[in-house]
């Protein structure tokens, strides 16, 4: 690789600056404004290739074991996307199948071959059929409507201005060669995709508004809708950047939920005449319930183990109400309060906007978590916050030994606990506790390590003490 | 789909080198402290885009052929280093047919890439040990046997024919478009037993992806792993990074390659049972210990009585149903605690606790060991005596303040006793001066079902 000369850098920003400002000439221009097609839509062999594509996808997803195959969850998606798909596709090559994905984030996209996707965290989030089935009902009309493919079409109309950037590129920068093609690709797509996000943000306004004649004809309460859309809203880690409309395909949440109340005032009297034809219109809670339970159970996991416990501990509480029987959803809650440490429950409104959501994001893509640890726990009020938080756990973990005397979890959890508060010998007696009750844990050899480190402190302590 | 977390990795990590190498190493793993010898591979995870001249295509189906021979000439260049790589137990058929072991194989996956992306950032904090998944892999080590973890992430990008004509055509007026097929590859090497991020290491390849996956993989990790030292084999590290890394000691991990659970348990329970066991009480007088005292046991209603009218066992004597051997019987000449008056405004004793208290309790409770002053009383747990609750006495010639479960204060005099209704399971107790916001002792209590726990307080001997 060459050596970059100083004189050489000016002349590549230069040409960097001209290749950006040809870019945006190209992209500037107004797109009209995008419907869906919900006929027939004749492929052209571009499209052909999406469609091909969309196979692929479903293969690795599945060959990555990333797809649940059977169970109460899938049954249900299945069952529910099955009643709000259209009964007969306009196209031959559209054929409308769903499936659920372990991923937990909040989530359900759909393929231009009508094959569908709902991630677990979406379930988990959820709270009956009804909201279920808007969220199928929409991703259906995406198919329905053939809004990838005429996507597509577009980006590639659009696509002239990536051609113009690309080869100015590469002859701003062949210091930067091979790697910034590929980095350049991607980022080049973004800028693609931003010129025309409002075509994107249309078509979803259309996908919801279509979602809510579809939810009346297959017998759901679309008036579930709204509120759908204010748990996806839900951000208790304040990660979600404020997204300027513009860089979102999405409308906001909020925005989504009001527009759709609107919606359901003005179709009052549908909705009444359909309530009348269906002898009431489903919600469909006492099943769901039943279905979710596990997904559940893993998308709290999965935010425990991604350090996400704000999310955990919103989503363990209204656990904790919806299955107030279950001693495992008391415990995660406890887990929750134990993983939240230092921090506090709720995030106050000057660490919400969008400059300290982005110092947040830097912060945590720049620091460990070990060392995110040790900095809050230097904050001014973080051992009374850690006290209370504790306090909270444990709570919470005794109420899921009530339940279940032997409840592993929350055994483990109060060992971890006593551990945080330095008490070596009561945390050493409950983890004690803990591999006694379930011997084939996966974490043993973790907790047995943990136990051998106490002994070892109660041992020097021992020594130690007059 | 979980998505590749690499490529800011690639972006920043890769420096303007013709060849690729080792980016950066561990000194631990430069010099083979505690480098582990048998290592695991997750499933590699491969990208294909061809560029064309107006997008992007994504080559899905084509990636399976390339993750396939990459994990094979993965075990083949590890086993020329004379290392042993493991390949099966987590392959993808093994982790979809086994939901436990996809958990693990997830969750220490999740880590590595979170680790890794961070590592992106601060490339020399690799060689400064900063980077570490924790505890994460140690239950896919129990699973499999492994020591060492290796994630293997790839990207390809094809040039189509119509970007290579283009370059025909800018290429002469000095305006340059990629020409050439390239792979590279990221392998992140992590130690389960500790999980420290050990080494970063980077290759690449020309070759025909498409045509040719088990070539470039051969050759993309040839060139990956051909900086890595082989097994046994230690060298110097650089002397700023040896001196940057805090020292690591992987001690042998239990019940994999260290000591059994019942060994880890057993010794616990010994040192445990130590601490507890009351000085030179005898179990066997313990369990023959006479039926309780003819004093009635103090009940939330004798409570407002208590200051003035307690004129049960004086200070200076033992309870009637102390073993005569317990050396520390309060000394028959000491003196008699100053009454304490208790509020009179409270006839019956309160469990919750007021907000000053609260925050007193979780004071003291929160105290870190190293802020805690040494006990001064010795909490004695006397074993069920065939009722329900939990009573505790004082046997200490001086007048106390107990809290149970962050409840409320209940002084207790002098060789008096209060009993707490309680549910069976564990308990928390709290001793503290009557005067002063100062613990003086504390201790875990478990209550069983239908029986009553007794606790005392002894003074702690001289």
């Amino acid at each position: 690789m060459d050596d970059v000369r100083p004189e050489r850098t000016r002349t590549a920003a230069l040409r960097l600056a001209a290749a950006a400002l040809a870019l945006g000439a190209a992209v500037a221009a107004p797109s009209s404004l995008a419907e869906g097609r919900y006929g027939p839509l004749p492929l052209k062999p571009k499209d052909a290739e999406l469609l091909e594509k969309s196979e692929e996808f479903d293969e690795l997803l599945r060959r990555r074991g990333q797809v649940l195959e059977e169970g109460p969850a899938a049954e249900l998606v299945k069952r529910v996307g099955e009643t709000v798909a259209p009964p007969d596709p306009a196209d031959e090559y559209q054929r409308f199948r769903f499936a659920v994905l372990r991923h937990p984030v909040p989530n359900a996209f759909a393929l231009p071959d009508g094959r569908i996707f709902v991630h677990e965290g979406l379930l988990a989030l959820l709270e009956n059929e009804a909201q279920l089935a808007s969220v199928l009902a929409h991703e259906s009309m995406h198919v329905e409507g053939h809004h990838s493919i005429l996507n597509a079409r577009q980006t590639r109309r659009k696509a002239g201005g990536l051609l113009a950037f690309r080869v100015a590129l590469g002859a701003a920068a062949p210091e930067i060669g091979y790697l910034a093609t590929v980095l350049t690709d991607q980022l080049v797509s973004l800028l693609v995709i931003q010129a025309i996000i409002g075509y994107g943000r249309e078509l979803e306004e259309e996908s919801d508004l279509r979602a809510v004649e579809r939810l009346l004809e297959a017998g759901y309460d679309p008036r579930e809708m709204p509120r759908t859309f204010e748990l996806l809203g839900e951000d208790p880690e304040g990660e979600r950047p404020a997204p300027k409309p513009k860089w979102s395909s999405h409308p906001l949440a909020v925005q989504r939920a009001a527009y759709t109340r609107e919606l359901l005032e003005e179709l009052a009297p549908e909705i009444e005449r359909a309530e009348r034809e269906h002898g009431g219109l489903r919600v469909g809670e006492e099943d769901f319930a039943g279905a979710v339970h596990d997904a559940a159970l893993r998308s709290v996991q999965e935010y425990l183990d991604a350090d996400r416990p704000r999310m955990a501990l919103w989503l363990s509480e209204r656990n904790v109400e919806r299955w107030p029987e279950d001693p495992r959803f008391r415990a995660q809650l406890g887990d929750a309060w134990r993983v939240l440490d230092a921090r506090v429950a709720e995030l106050p409104e000057e660490r919400l906007t969008r400059k300290a959501k982005k110092q947040a994001a830097r912060e945590r893509a720049t620091t460990t978590r070990e060392e995110q640890r040790e900095q809050r726990r230097e904050l001014e009020g973080a051992r009374e916050r850690l006290a209370r938080n504790l306090a909270r756990a444990e709570e919470a973990y005794h109420e899921a030994l009530e339940l279940d005397p032997d409840q592993p979890h929350a055994l483990h959890g109060l060992g971890l606990v006593e551990e945080m508060r330095g008490n070596d010998l009561e945390a050493g007696r409950w983890l004690a506790r803990y591999l006694r009750a379930a011997p084939e844990a996966p974490d043993r050899p973790v907790v047995l390590r943990r136990l051998e480190e106490i002994t070892e402190r109660l041992r020097v302590a021992a020594a130690e003490a007059p | 789909m979980r998505p590749l977390a690499l490529l800011p990795l690639l972006a920043l990590l890769l420096p303007p080198l013709g060849l690729a190498a080792t980016v950066q190493e561990h000194p631990d793993f430069t010099e083979d402290h505690f480098r582990p010898t048998r290592w695991l591979l997750l499933p590699p995870e491969a990208a294909i885009t061809r560029g064309r001249v107006t997008d992007a295509e994504p080559m899905i189906k084509e990636t399976e052929a390339l993750e396939v021979a990459l994990a094979r000439e993965a075990k083949r260049a590890f086993e020329a280093l004379g290392y042993r790589l493991d390949v099966e137990s987590a392959s993808a058929e093994a982790l979809a047919a086994d939901e436990e072991l996809l958990a693990v194989a997830d969750e220490a996956r999740d880590r590595a890439r979170e680790t890794l992306a961070r590592a992106g950032n601060d490339p020399k904090g690799i060689a400064r040990g900063r980077f570490t998944i924790g505890d994460a892999g140690l239950p896919l080590a129990a699973a499999t046997g492994a020591e060492g973890l290796l994630l293997l992430q790839s990207q390809s990008l094809i040039v189509s024919k119509g970007s290579k004509a283009l370059s025909a055509i800018f290429n002469p007026l000095n305006l340059v478009a990629a020409t050439r097929t390239r792979t590279q590859v990221v392998g992140a090497l992590y130690d389960l037993r500790d999980g420290q991020l050990l080494a970063v290491v980077m290759g690449r390849d020309i070759g025909p992806v498409l045509k040719e996956p088990d070539e470039v993989a051969r050759q993309v990790l040839d060139s990956a792993f051909g900086g890595l030292p082989r097994r046994g084999v230690g060298q110097a590290a650089k002397r700023k990074f040896r001196e940057a890394a805090p020292p690591r000691e992987v001690e042998p991990v239990p019940e994999l390659g260290g000591a059994s659970g019942e060994e880890v348990l057993a010794a616990f329970e010994e040192v445990a049972d130590e601490l507890e066991a009351p000085v030179d009480r005898d179990a066997a007088t313990a369990a023959d210990a006479p039926s309780p005292p003819a004093e009635a046991p103090s009940s939330p209603a004798d409570e407002a009585g208590a200051a003035a009218a307690d004129e049960r066992a004086p200070a200076d004597a033992p309870p009637s149903d102390a073993p005569s051997d317990a050396p520390s019987d309060p000394p028959s000449d000491a003196p008699a605690a100053p009454p304490v008056e208790l509020d009179p405004s409270e006839p019956e004793p309160r469990l919750a606790p007021r907000a000053a208290e609260a925050e007193t309790i979780e004071a003291l409770l929160a105290a870190p060991p190293e802020e805690r002053p040494e006990p001064e009383l010795r909490v004695v747990f006397l074993g069920d005596l065939g009722e329900t609750g939990l009573r505790v006495r004082n046997m200490a010639p001086r007048v106390v303040r107990v809290s149970l479960d962050r409840g409320a204060w209940r002084l207790v005099k002098a060789g008096g006793a209060v009993e707490f209704p309680v549910k069976p399971g564990g308990h928390r107790l709290l001793v503290a001066d009557a005067a002063e916001d100062r613990e003086i002792a504390r201790a875990a209590v478990v209550a069983s079902q239908g029986r009553l726990a007794i606790v005392e307080l002894w003074p702690v001997p001289e």
